[in-house]
């Protein structure tokens, strides 16, 4: 385990380094471009003067490096994320981000389950089956459904369960509501509002987590303790849950990093079009009017989790592949 | 992957008593696979359409009829029209060409340069320059894809518009009569510099054709081949920048491909990894032969299978990525056809709700496309790594 | 190392249990409750959920910000004149009506008075019995304290100069040279004096936009009089008090705001208690299946609905709005600094053809710049005809000889999606099909896009316009004054800008009506903006609202609006 816990350690202690890395990234890339928020703001309405004023109040003149020094010391120091200027003039970030990540999430966690789950039964299905056409026709019904991009899936669900069937409500968000501190928020996920987002989400995994299982559970089949298992007469239900599915699932857990960004990409359009308030449909509106701090928040949230879980998997990946321990120990 | 290739070989050689290429037998097993032939069909014929999309499509996709504004199929029309009467078969039709250009640009810097090189230095070299790239990497992948997409369109959109009108003013033939007219200014100065490159990449290639066979893996070869590469591309390239709305082509495979080459890296590395080990390497290595000739003759052969895999399989992702950058407008921009600005149009609720085919179509060959990228993709991969018996 | 395996099988399991639970407990400590209301029941979905009573439901549009010193967008603008107001209001035929100030100062009643040195003032007498909404008095100190804390550069807003510049004084505080506003004085407790730089009539108009709103000190903080506030409450457009017709009961971003009544309303108890704004979601089908009262109607739905045999024609409902989308030429560079370029490419569009197609009649043609509606509207100020012949001749007669001696033309425009506007492409067209020029489309960012037409970088951009406030001012003066700083197209005439000068200070009505017409006319002949369409809000009213209308420009007007008991 030494090796495996200084493996760990080791990439953890990159952590930091590779979010000042991102942070620094974004930053410039923000103020590198041409248009600042006091543009966005600004409208026919307003003179130069005022914009001029309102740039050296909020700092936009100074050095680059002055500006990038004092957003990290406030972020760092008082955790402060900073104000929205474009979004919602004046509110602290956090207030904004916070609810909408938690408003985001659930289509996510839903998705994730129902991908994970239709997945490794249509996989070990398909394993079962291996042979006969039921086979690729699984297989190729759901890499059927992946292929199509939740861009394209999604006005097409919308289209026939909102528009033709009207079994689902029209877009927007709702549920009960529950209170996370700067405002409430609603739990679409007790309601008939998550079926649409987390459907169209879940449908390009499925496919992957499927072939992933299938081929996984085939080698499983192949080892010599599931032989002895139905030579030992236990029924073939045991055979699968307490031996096959044991071993054949491992390899998903190195799928889940990739999930957790394909999710990603696809809330975007899942909200834009929905209309639903996360953070997906912030990032958007944030990127093309300019508004700063709420970009670099968002950044950092979203590259702190995605490098964590590449760990998580990498490590997974370690104890699954002994060739790839065998790298670590050289360097 | 090499242990594979090679019982490929015995199993088929033992079967007919004839020695076959790894390639030869996995062409052979692909063609048996019937779905993934219809795929690659599929395939071939998007290519084939969308290369010729000029002299295919019925009208010209700007055309609009303000009398038959959203018309359903229709004879004239069999894909119907759109809200400006714009025949809706031609705009399929040229948005194929834009993403199969996006596609082809990408996988080509992507997927094939930028990974399979940083791939096979950082599993070669190993030790601080592995990491540095390994981590380089992380950082790009780190960063959230689709806002960094956005922020880079939105901001660096200009300068790169800037950057291609440079470029074509400079680099276009008529650029070039009035720059070897005027014997002054940066035209000439770029052509007397593309013009030393082709020099140099010409004497390379005289001096690797005339060498004997020892002399045939100079590292000094690299740079005339890049060059000669370089020069290659800048010409054929030319025709694309000459076309309107070539500057967000630069900046979507250019953006894209900065953050598509670490997972295809991170799988070529690892197999350099392995294959470094190996006897044969090793062998190589102590008969003397450079890092060059191992690096191309050794290790390239063996992970290409892995190139292709996962080549096929980005493919996919990278069309659909096209897609939603055009979608969300940072991608190709009005007049450039493509399928994103094909679907926004049409994903209103009341647009759905009263010409349903304005998504319809769009949609349906979107899907076809990429479902045959996905169905080539996964057969491949079935191909190259048999499964374990 | 199937322990190991099985240990981080078992960590995920519990990760996605732990994030279960989570949900579960804050589901279940939750139970919505924020801060102390009156109202007792429980709060109801979004969706789904049938009528409460005495609340009117519509999606609406989310705002920037609450503060009524530096929102400066419409869809702010909509909260802000329901929850706060200013001495003066307009009502919904847009005429002036007097708010928390008791009646308008003119000069008959002797609250208008043309100094000697040509300045104006104004003077206001407070409304007896204006309240906040926590019931606090409304004081002529409180009001200059207002208008003060606009014209503060720490304030941080873009337009004060804008609406409150006229004042004597503004700039010099917005500049730094002053610490106060000279040309607001307290003259009593219920006695306000405001004195403006010349006898401009529009200034009045100005004060019913939402930057001279009066606001609670001791939430904005500063001093204000003798009182001291110290920092203020750092939060408090969350929970505004105001002294509009509606209070903020709830703002949850993204989703919902919902405004309740102010039972000692100056003007009248709103007849509808609640309001409820759906930010996100709406439309028609939510329409239909009864989740909003009242929606906007898209144009692909509007055929259908236009036609008075469908159901939903009897709840339509349309009405004009104050705004115009223009093509506009920067005047000052190549090649549209030659009128008859401009006057060719105007020719040449057919905008009744791009009416009906492709906006279905939805919107109405817009020959002149002025709106119907407006006080100088007439029927008779006409814009360049639509004439393809003519445009091709003009263009030949014109210094580029033709459509090929003309350079590379672009039109800007502020895109936010994937394709440029339907109008624009087919306006491109017809220059295409009827002049033979080929204008290449350029998708400018919002971001940056007002200030590169002001910087000059577009030859010509396809851009709107909405009216602040019912007065010409506010359109001719802004935009085709050659000094005024919001003139985008560097358009410079002196005739223009004579007539426009005198109209600004002209009080007889009449007199100032004709000046704008004769510059309208002037202006429109030399072609720096193509005038497109009007707009034209459609929408659909469910029979049991009563007294909707829809306003030309944000008023308030969600009191007059009652509900049917169900």
């Amino acid at each position: 385990m030494q090796g495996l816990f200084g493996y760990a350690v080791r990439r953890l202690l990159w952590v930091p380094v590779i979010l000042f890395a991102v942070s620094f990234i974004a930053f410039t890339i923000t103020r590198f471009g041409p248009g600042d928020y006091v543009d966005v703001l600004a409208g026919p309405r307003a003179t130069p003067e005022a914009e001029a004023r309102l740039r050296e109040q909020t700092g936009l003149n100074d050095p680059f490096y002055e500006q990038y020094g004092r957003y990290m010391k406030r972020l760092l120091t008082e955790g402060d994320f900073g104000e929205s200027f474009t979004k919602y003039r004046g509110t602290p970030v956090w207030d904004i981000i916070w609810p909408r990540i938690l408003v985001s999430i659930q289509p996510g966690i839903v998705a994730l389950v129902i991908g994970f789950s239709v997945g490794i039964a249509v996989g070990i299905f398909a394993a079962l089956k291996q042979g006969t056409w039921l086979d690729p026709f699984a297989i190729g019904s759901f890499l059927f459904f992946q292929s199509i991009p939740v861009l394209v899936s999604l006005p097409f669900l919308v289209l026939l369960f909102v528009v033709k069937l009207g079994w689902l409500p029209a877009i927007g968000w709702g549920g009960p509501r529950v209170d996370v501190g700067p405002q409430d928020i609603e739990l679409g996920i007790l309601s008939t509002h998550i079926i649409l987002p987390a459907l169209a989400l879940s449908l390009p995994s499925v496919a992957g987590v499927a072939r992933l299982v299938r081929a996984t559970t085939l080698s499983v089949l192949g080892e010599d303790y599931v032989r002895t298992a139905r030579a030992k007469g236990l029924p073939e239900f045991q055979v699968i849950t307490r031996h096959v599915a044991r071993n054949a699932l491992l390899p998903l857990v190195t799928v889940l990093g990739l999930s957790l960004s394909t999710l990603l990409e696809g809330s975007f359009f899942v909200e834009t079009i929905l209309g639903i308030p996360g953070i997906g449909q912030l990032g958007f509106q944030a990127a093309t009017s300019r508004d700063y701090d709420v970009i670099l928040a968002l950044v950092l949230i979203l590259a702190t989790a995605f490098v964590i879980a590449n760990i998580i998997t990498d490590l997974a990946y370690t104890l699954i592949d002994p060739r790839v321990r065998f790298e670590e120990r050289r360097s | 992957m090499q242990e594979a290739a090679q019982e490929l070989t015995v199993d088929l050689a033992h079967r007919e008593g004839v020695p076959a290429s790894p390639w030869r037998v996995a062409w052979r097993r692909l063609r048996g696979r019937k779905l993934a032939m219809i795929a690659l069909a599929a395939i071939a014929l998007f290519y084939v359409v969308a290369l010729a999309a000029p002299a295919i499509a019925p009208y010209d996709y700007r055309d609009q009829d303000l009398n038959n504004p959203s018309q359903g199929p229709a004879w004239s029309h069999p894909f119907g029209t759109d809200r400006l009467g714009r025949d809706q078969l031609s705009r399929v039709v040229w948005s194929a060409r834009t993403t199969m250009i996006v596609t082809a640009a990408t996988v080509l810097t992507g997927s094939i340069a930028l990974s399979v090189g940083l791939g096979m230095i950082s599993g070669y070299a190993g030790g601080k320059v592995d990491t540095a790239i390994m981590r380089t990497g992380e950082v790009f992948a780190s960063l959230p894809g689709l806002p960094m997409l956005i922020l880079i369109n939105a901001t660096m959109r200009e300068k790169v518009v800037r950057g291609v009108d440079w470029l074509e003013s400079h680099s276009s033939s008529h650029a070039l009569r009035t720059g070897l007219e005027r014997h002054s200014g940066p035209e000439f100065a770029f052509l007397l510099v593309l013009g030393l490159l082709v020099l140099a990449g010409m004497a390379g290639a005289a001096a690797w054709l005339s060498a004997g066979e020892g002399r045939r893996n100079a590292l000094w070869l690299a740079p005339a081949t890049v060059a000669a590469l370089l020069v290659a591309l800048l010409w054929a390239v030319q025709g694309i920048y000459a076309t309107t709305g070539a500057a967000d082509y630069f900046l979507i495979f250019g953006a894209l491909s900065l953050f598509f080459w670490v997972g295809g890296a991170r799988v070529i590395r690892s197999q350099v990894l392995a294959l470094r080990e190996t006897e044969y390497v090793l062998a190589a290595r102590s008969m003397g032969a450079s890092t060059w000739r191992i690096l191309m003759s050794h290790l390239l052969p063996n992970i290409s299978p892995l190139i292709i895999v996962g080549v096929s399989a980005s493919l996919g992702a990278i069309a659909g990525s096209e897609i939603a950058l055009t979608f969300l407008g940072v991608g190709v921009h009005d007049p450039t056809p493509s399928f994103g600005a094909l679907i926004f149009d049409a994903a209103g609720q009341s647009t759905l709700r009263n010409y349903p085919h304005l998504i319809i179509f769009p949609a349906v060959v979107v899907g076809a496309l990429i479902f045959a990228f996905n169905l080539l993709g996964d057969a491949l991969n079935d191909v190259f790594t048999p499964r374990a018996r | 190392m199937n322990r190991a395996i099985l240990a981080i099988v078992g960590a995920m399991a519990a990760l996605v249990v732990a994030i279960g639970v989570i949900i579960v407990v804050l589901v279940a400590s939750g139970g919505g409750s924020n801060e102390s209301t009156a109202n007792k029941t429980p709060a109801p979905t979004d969706s789904g959920g049938g009528r409460t009573e005495g609340e009117l439901r519509m999606a609406g549009p989310e705002p920037i910000t609450l503060d009524p010193a530096i929102a400066q967008d419409e869809g702010s603008a909509r909260y802000i004149v329901e929850i706060f107001g200013g001495l003066l209001t307009l009502d919904q035929q847009l005429q002036l009506q007097p708010d928390i100030a008791g009646a308008i100062p003119s000069v008959e009643n002797g609250g208008k008075v043309v100094n000697a040195d040509g300045t104006v003032t104004y003077t206001f007498h407070i409304r007896d019995g204006v309240l906040f909404h926590d019931r606090k008095p409304v004081t002529a100190e409180t009001v200059k304290c207002s208008l003060e804390r606009a014209a503060d550069p720490a304030t941080q807003s873009l337009v004060s100069e804008f609406f409150l510049g006229d004042i004597v004084g503004v700039k010099d505080k917005l500049d730094g040279r002053a610490d106060e506003v000279s040309g607001i004085q307290v003259i009593d407790p219920a006695t306000l004096s405001i004195t403006i730089t010349g006898d401009i009539s529009s200034f009045l108009y100005k004060l019913t936009y939402p930057t001279g709103f009066v606001v609670d000190p001791s939430q904005t903080g500063g001093t204000c009089g003798t009182e001291d506030f110290g920092d203020g409450d750092s939060n408090w457009t969350r929970h505004p008090n105001g002294t509009g017709p509606y209070e903020l009961k709830e703002w949850t971003f993204g989703e919902r705001i919902v405004l309740q009544a102010n039972d000692h309303y100056q003007l009248g108890v709103p007849k509808t208690k609640t309001v409820r704004f759906l930010l996100a979601g709406g439309g028609l089908t939510a329409y239909q299946a009864g989740d909003v009262d009242v929606t906007f109607v898209g144009i692909d739905d509007l055929e259908r609905i236009q036609d008075p045999a469908d159901p939903l024609n009897a709840d339509y409902l349309t009405g004009d709005r104050l705004a115009l989308d223009y093509i506009g030429f920067d005047t000052t560079r190549e090649p549209f600094n030659d009128p008859d370029v401009r006057l060719a490419f105007a020719m040449a569009i057919d905008k009744e053809q791009i009416g009906s197609a492709v906006f279905k009649d939805a919107l109405p043609v817009a020959n002149s710049y002025d709106m119907p509606g407006m006080p100088a509207y007439t029927a008779s100020a006409s814009a360049p005809a639509f004439d393809p012949d003519g445009a091709r001749a003009l263009l030949e007669q014109s210094s580029y000889g033709g459509a090929d001696g003309l350079p590379a033309i672009s039109m800007a425009e502020s895109g936010a999606g994937a394709t440029a506007s339907e109008a624009t492409s087919a306006i491109i067209e017809m220059w295409r099909d009827n002049l033979g020029v080929e204008v290449e489309i350029q998708q400018a960012e919002a971001a940056t896009f007002f200030q590169d037409i002001s910087d000059g970088k577009y030859q010509m951009f396809h851009l709107g316009w909405i009216m602040d406030y019912p007065d010409e001012d506010d359109i001719l003066n802004i935009h085709f004054d050659s000094e005024s700083p919001n003139n985008d197209t560097g358009y410079n005439n002196p005739q223009v800008d004579d007539l426009l000068r005198r109209a600004l200070v002209e009080p007889d009505p009449q007199q100032r009506t004709q000046l704008y017409q004769q510059a309208e006319q002037l202006v429109l002949d030399d072609v720096p903006w193509i005038p497109l369409f009007f707009d034209r809000e459609h929408m659909l009213v469910k029979p049991y609202v009563k007294d909707f209308g829809i306003s030309p420009i944000v008023v308030p007007q969600l009191r007059y609006v009652s509900l049917e008991t169900p």
